[in-house]
């Protein structure tokens, strides 16, 4: 049996979506009720800076990934 | 509350990168920097970090989208919990029976902020403002208010809730 290393990106991909959905509604939260304020839009782009700089570093890496490697499962010889 | 999530944000972004290096150093792990362990390192890593970014912003939304207005006849307090739910409660002066505060902890010593916890006479729960920069001074207006507005429908202090009961509209009027 083998998993390919992409399998990861897929899983980490996931999470960045709903990582993506949640800071959404907050940002809904923060146009809806927060006035849109100089404190809001400030500390706002401050956490999207953040989050590009986390991904770009993610990305970097990651970048000498060979992503179609397997891991192989199951091929133990029998020691006798 | 929102010192003490950033005073954890701190202690907790140093996790990953202290196990990088231990690991790096102690063991032979992260010795090929395409081997598997340090993919999931550094997709759990980037992953951790993310969601601590998250919750720190929607703490710090918590934290600004929380509203209390004070005025001469109630008090209304707006609060946000979670991403989904928003209460919007609302307290008439008159009912107000004591007003406390109280500022618990290192961090909101320095920071100079607490709870007031407004009781009523009707023995109902206490409204609690959570949370509010300078507590006592904020428990001195709201009993300020409350005497001024006792004061001018003419009752002793601290029997605001008998008008309520006394009135069949549940409004107070001067006596």
């Amino acid at each position: 049996m083998a998993i390919p290393y992409y399998i990861f990106l897929i899983i980490y991909l996931l999470a960045v979506l709903i990582f993506f959905a949640l800071s959404v509604i907050n940002f809904y939260h923060i146009i809806r009720f927060g006035y849109f304020r100089f404190a809001s839009v400030f500390i706002t782009f401050l956490y999207l800076g953040a989050v590009v700089v986390i991904i770009l570093l993610t990305l970097n890496s990651l970048s000498n990934i060979d992503w179609r490697t397997n891991i192989e499962f199951g091929n133990y010889e029998i020691i006798t | 509350m929102i010192g003490k999530r950033i005073f954890l944000f701190i202690i907790e972004a140093l996790i990953p990168v202290v196990l990088f290096f231990a690991l790096r150093n102690f063991t032979d792990w992260f010795s090929d920097d395409t081997g598997i362990l340090y993919i999931i390192f550094v997709i759990l890593s980037s992953v951790f970090y993310l969601y601590i970014l998250l919750f720190l912003y929607q703490a710090w939304i918590d934290y600004i989208l929380d509203l209390w207005i004070l005025t001469n006849e109630r008090i209304i307090s707006i609060e946000l919990h979670g991403l989904f739910k928003r209460t919007v409660s609302e307290l008439r002066i008159h009912r107000i029976q004591d007003v406390s505060s109280e500022v618990h902890g290192f961090l909101p010593t320095i920071f100079k902020y607490g709870n007031v916890s407004v009781q009523t006479a009707s023995g109902e729960d206490r409204f609690v403002l959570s949370q509010v920069p300078h507590p006592d001074e904020v428990a001195r207006k709201i009993m300020a208010l409350q005497e001024k507005y006792v004061e001018e429908i003419g009752l002793p202090h601290g029997e605001g809730f008998e008008i309520k009961k006394s009135n069949e509209k549940n409004e107070a009027k001067p006596v």
